[in-house]
């Protein structure tokens, strides 16, 4: 059988899909019509379209999609649109509730009318401090006033007066004392003295002292009896009071009743009002030397909270239904608040200080929340379950819900709940409410999926290039020429690691844009051309890039060992990805091997150090079976080898470099040397088959870099999954490079192409008997195995031996 | 700011105020400095503290029925001292207080006796009793301000046009809203030609009597000042003179 040929080096087409300028039929992005932010979103719009058009229970919206894809932005202007027909939503207001006022009533009013009635309020009470005091100062209050203080006066009088002309006629006179009343014998009109009383017969005195002590007991009824009178006199008063003003009263309100005629609920406060203002007219007339101007009046306005109206939303301005997004979705900003003011040292609350929450300004809309920020505020999250699954707001402090205060408060009553909550979040929160929390499938019906990226075809590009003609008009920027608009396609590609795709992450592509116009500013253009946005792609990465210089630089001044030419045995260069936020970079690695007679275990000393990570592991036990199964099928594999990345002092994960690792162990295996001018990339499967591998664009220039920096031979290249040509969108020099026949970049789609490419040697293709050729890569580790087993067997009998002799 | 001009009398005027324990209050001493500052007088504070009281309280049975309670309790000589020392020393303490604040003259003194008969004793100058305060049927508002409602007892005497100065002058200060003139004859036709102060109303009640001890009797303005002439209570006995302060609940000034 012979050798399958070399897999050829890739040409220069497959590495980089460019965009050309001549396919985008534009001077500037000027001439484009605009597309909305959602392009490309059509399974998500769907979804939302359905989500806002249900109305039934639990049926609010989950946005899902990763960070950076400008959710926000997209729903506000597809809700904008979408909602402009529905009703405009009703206004909110707090007011007192007069016979339990620690439970405020809720009022709700069609849009407009709730800052209406605040004022009108505002006003009556007003009207009313004018008003009743005017009327107190009326002759004809004071003379019905005088009336009744005189009638119980003369009672007063007269009752006191019969006690002392009776005690008079009986020589007893009725004294007064500095808290009450007292009787002392009289003879000839004069109070006796202590002298004149002991001078008296004992029966004389005696008479005195059970006439004082009859009239005693008269005069202790006529006391007790001035309670009484004071009472029914202040009752009385009460009465005219409230009589004199009723009239004034009523025409004041008689005005409001009619304006508000149409609202049953506005005339019950009315009502309330009225009646309470009439019980305590006495609050309104004016202290003695009090003046009345406008300022004083204002300032009175606020002694009578009970008549005002707290208008908790006042949607009067808005002609559709509030989108409200609350970025702080804490309790209070969520559910409201009841707040409190400092009064002499003590806090004091009214229904005058509830303020709303988001929940109250999108009632009757749509509530947008990030999911994280809800779910990570204490109580937001059971709070905001809480009000969708009973339809209502109802305030409450953490305080209350922790049970930590027990001191009165109010308890404001709840606002009926109508609106749809739209959470923004990441398909993991999804994932994750969706598997844990039993109450989100009930609330949450609707997921509405953002596709991260869409195909790269004609049509889409040209798509694209409207999407950037929005994003530019939006944010007044300079018009994109079409190189410029080809060159955010390209760098959109290369950002989403795929040569077939376009990304949908409208942030980095408005980051990209802003950043272009200001190079296209610096530069004095009218227009953003290609040189901008290749200008704003590498200032980004220069910002970040001082990590890769020193990893590069490490290798180069031989701090970190990675060879780029000649061929050693047992060593092979690796490449690896280092994720720094957004940023990632590539560079290679030395992977070594160590193999030795053995009782067939592959040591991971990465895993064995803890620094290798889970998915690592199962790359090196997948390829250990991989080689039991190619030598050893029907016997042991008498072989312990150990793997290790050099130098790597972080942790190692993933899979990429179980085809390096592979090729490293055979090369240990059966001493062949690995030429070191050629890094590998990909994972391997139990059959040799290479699979695609992340990061293949970084992998390649990291290698490049450092060839390139050592200076190019002209044989140096890397070898990698034939599945990730399709993501190649490499950059300018490498693609120059592989022009010039200076790198080579070698696409293998099995483990025997990649062992050919690396070693120079043949991989070896089994015969029917399953034997490989002798001088191919195959052969000379089948040919080490079967040295081994026969070491094997030796010692095997040696022990036996031994064993006996013990015996 | 509003400037408040005074209008003071020219003659020298001394107004001596009678108090005891029942009427020593900040609201008849604020009354009377009001008026004194107006009328250009000295101040003399007058307590006295109530001999017969005394005397009776130390009669074997005496005891007094509390006023809120009804309830009877003794009436002690010691209680009764140390009640009169802290109202005394009270009045004398709001006199000199309310006083420096009007820069007025005042002198405090204090004895013992019966009340009118002690205040009558005090010769040239006019008397000013507050009214004793009265426990119940304070049905309408106590009035901060100094008197609007005034009323003159008209007994056809010389002291008569003195009082009609000091109704003068209170009212041109603002201090009176209302004058009603009582009298039991009908009364000389160039009174009110006599008190042309615009703003002030003026009324005219004619009576049956005007006696002193039947003053009490009397359907009289709520809260008014009543001005009478001093030598109107003479021929008063001291039973009299002692009913008439006791049980006269509004606060009465006797012109000399």
């Amino acid at each position: 059988m012979t050798d399958k040929p070399l897999p050829p080096a890739l040409p220069i087409e497959s590495l980089y899909r460019r965009c050309d300028p001549a396919t985008l039929s534009f001077k500037d992005t000027t001439e484009l019509e605009h597309l909305d932010n959602y392009f490309g979103q059509d399974r998500a719009l769907d979804a939302m379209r359905f989500g806002l058009g249900i109305h039934h229970e639990g049926y609010n919206i989950y946005v899902m999609g990763s960070p950076g894809m400008g959710k926000h932005e997209m729903l506000q202007d597809f809700l904008q649109q979408h909602i402009a027909d529905d009703p405009r939503p009703n206004d909110w207001c707090y007011i007192n509730n007069f016979s339990a006022p620690q439970q405020p009533k809720v009022l709700k009013l069609p849009c407009g009318v709730a800052g209406r009635l605040q004022k009108n309020m505002e006003q009556c009470i007003e009207d009313l401090l004018v008003t009743i005091p005017g009327v107190f100062q009326s002759a004809e209050y004071k003379a019905r006033l005088n009336e009744i203080s005189e009638e119980y006066s003369d009672k007063e009088q007269q009752a006191f007066t019969t006690l002392r002309d009776k005690a008079k006629e009986r020589d007893i006179a009725l004294m007064q004392t500095p808290t009450g009343y007292t009787l002392a014998p009289l003879a000839k009109d004069k109070i006796i003295t202590p002298e004149e009383f002991e001078a008296l017969d004992e029966a004389e005195q005696k008479t005195i002292e059970e006439k004082i002590s009859e009239l005693k007991e008269e005069l202790k009824q006529v006391v007790l009896k001035m309670p009484m009178w004071m009472k029914e006199g202040r009752e009385r008063m009460k009465k005219l009071n409230q009589n004199i003003v009723l009239n004034a009263v009523n025409q004041i309100f008689r005005e409001l009743e009619i304006r508000y005629g149409e609202h049953a609920e506005v005339l019950n406060f009315l009502a309330e009002v009225k009646q309470d203002v009439i019980e305590n007219v006495d609050a309104f007339r004016e202290e003695e030397g009090h003046a009345s101007g406008p300022e004083d009046l204002k300032a009175r306005v606020h002694e009578f909270p009970m008549y005002k109206v707290n208008v908790l939303v006042d949607n009067s301005g808005t002609c559709s239904p509030p989108i409200v997004y609350e970025d702080n979705p804490s309790l209070n900003n969520l559910m409201g608040r009841v707040e409190h003011e400092a009064q002499f040292g003590t806090l004091t609350t009214d229904f005058t200080l509830i303020r709303n929450g988001a929940l109250h300004r999108a009632n009757g809309g749509y509530l947008l929340l990030d999911a994280l920020k809800v779910l990570t505020n204490p109580f937001a999250w059971e709070t905001l379950k809480r009000a969708l699954h009973a339809h209502e707001i109802r305030i409450e402090s953490i305080d209350q819900l922790l049970s930590l205060v027990s001191t009165k408060s109010l308890e404001p009553e709840p606002v009926p709940l109508d609106l749809k909550v739209i959470l923004l979040g990441d398909r993991m929160i999804y994932y994750l409410l969706e598997a844990y929390d039993p109450d989100f499938k009930l609330l949450f019906k609707v997921p509405a999926d953002l596709s991260e990226d869409l195909p790269r075809t004609a049509d889409n590009t040209l798509g694209y290039a409207r999407l950037i003609a929005a994003l530019q008009h939006r944010k007044s920027l300079r018009p994109l020429d079409p190189g410029a608009v080809a060159r955010v396609v390209e760098q959109g590609s290369r950002m989403l690691e795929d040569a077939e795709k376009l990304p949908l992450r409208l942030n980095s592509l408005t980051d990209l844009l802003c950043e272009s116009d200001y190079y296209a500013a610096i530069a004095k253009a009218d227009r953003i051309s290609a040189l901008h946005v290749q200008q704003a792609i590498e200032a980004a990465v220069r910002r970040m890039d001082q990590f890769r210089e020193r990893v590069h630089e490490s290798i180069l001044r031989d701090i970190q060992l990675v060879d780029s030419s000649g061929a050693k045995v047992a060593q092979i260069n690796g490449l690896s990805v280092y994720q720094l936020g957004e940023y990632a970079f590539g560079g290679p690695t030395r992977i070594t091997a160590q193999a030795r007679l053995g009782s067939g275990k592959v040591l991971d000393i990465e895993r064995e150090v803890k620094l290798g990570g889970n998915i690592h592991s199962k790359a090196v036990l997948i390829l250990s079976a991989f080689i039991a199964s190619r030598f050893a099928k029907n016997r042991p594999l008498p072989i312990s080898a150990s793997l290790v990345f050099e130098q790597s002092y972080g942790g190692v994960e993933g899979d990429s470099a179980s085809v390096a690792e592979i090729t490293v162990l055979l090369s240990a295996i059966a001493d062949i040397p690995i030429r070191q001018n050629l890094a590998v990339t990909g994972s391997i499967n139990q059959h040799g088959q290479v699979q695609a591998i992340g990061g293949i664009n970084q992998k390649i220039e990291g290698f490049y870099d450092i060839c390139a920096a050592r200076g190019l031979t002209g044989d140096q290249g890397v070898v990698m999954p034939s599945a990730n040509t399709q993501h190649l969108m490499l950059a300018s020099r490498v693609i120059d490079a592989v022009a010039s026949g200076q790198f080579h970049i070698y696409a293998v789609s099995t483990i025997d192409e990649a062992l050919s490419l690396l070693t120079g040697i043949p991989a070896g293709e089994p015969d029917q008997q399953a034997q490989y050729p002798a001088n191919s890569v195959n052969g000379r580790v089948a040919a080490k195995v079967a040295e081994w087993i026969q070491l094997a067997k030796k010692y095997a009998v040696h022990d036996d031996k031994g064993d006996r002799r013990e015996q | 700011m509003t400037r408040v001009t005074v209008v003071s009398s020219s003659t020298e005027r001394r107004i001596l105020i009678a108090l005891d324990a029942y009427s020593a209050t900040e609201t008849g001493l604020v009354t009377l400095v009001s008026i004194a500052r107006r009328l250009n007088a000295s101040l003399t504070g007058l307590y006295i503290e109530d001999s017969q009281l005394m005397s009776v309280a130390e009669l074997p049975f005496s005891t007094e029925i509390n006023y809120l309670s009804a309830e009877e309790r003794e009436l002690q000589p010691a209680e009764l001292l140390r009640i009169n020392k802290i109202a005394a020393a009270r009045a004398r303490r709001l006199l000199e207080k309310l006083s420096s604040r009007d820069k007025l003259a005042w002198t405090f003194a204090e004895e013992s006796g019966e009340l009118a008969v002690c205040a009558l004793s005090h010769q040239g100058c006019d008397i000013f009793f507050p009214g004793r305060s009265r426990p119940y049927l304070s049905l309408q508002r106590q009035s901060s301000q100094p008197h609007q409602q005034l009323t003159l007892i008209y007994h056809c005497q010389p002291e008569f046009d003195r009082m009609l100065e000091v109704v003068r002058l209170l009212s041109v200060n603002g201090m009176v809203s209302d004058v009603t003139i009582v009298s039991e004859t009908p009364l000389p036709a160039d009174i009110a030609e006599k008190l042309p102060v615009q703003g002030v109303r003026l009324h005219f009640e004619l009576v049956r009597s005007t006696r002193p001890e039947q003053l009490r009797f009397l359907k009289l303005p709520v809260s008014s000042l009543i001005l009478m002439s001093k030598n109107a209570l003479n021929g008063l006995t001291e039973r009299q003179l002692a009913e008439l302060t006791e049980q006269f609940s509004y606060p009465l000034m006797l012109v000399n």
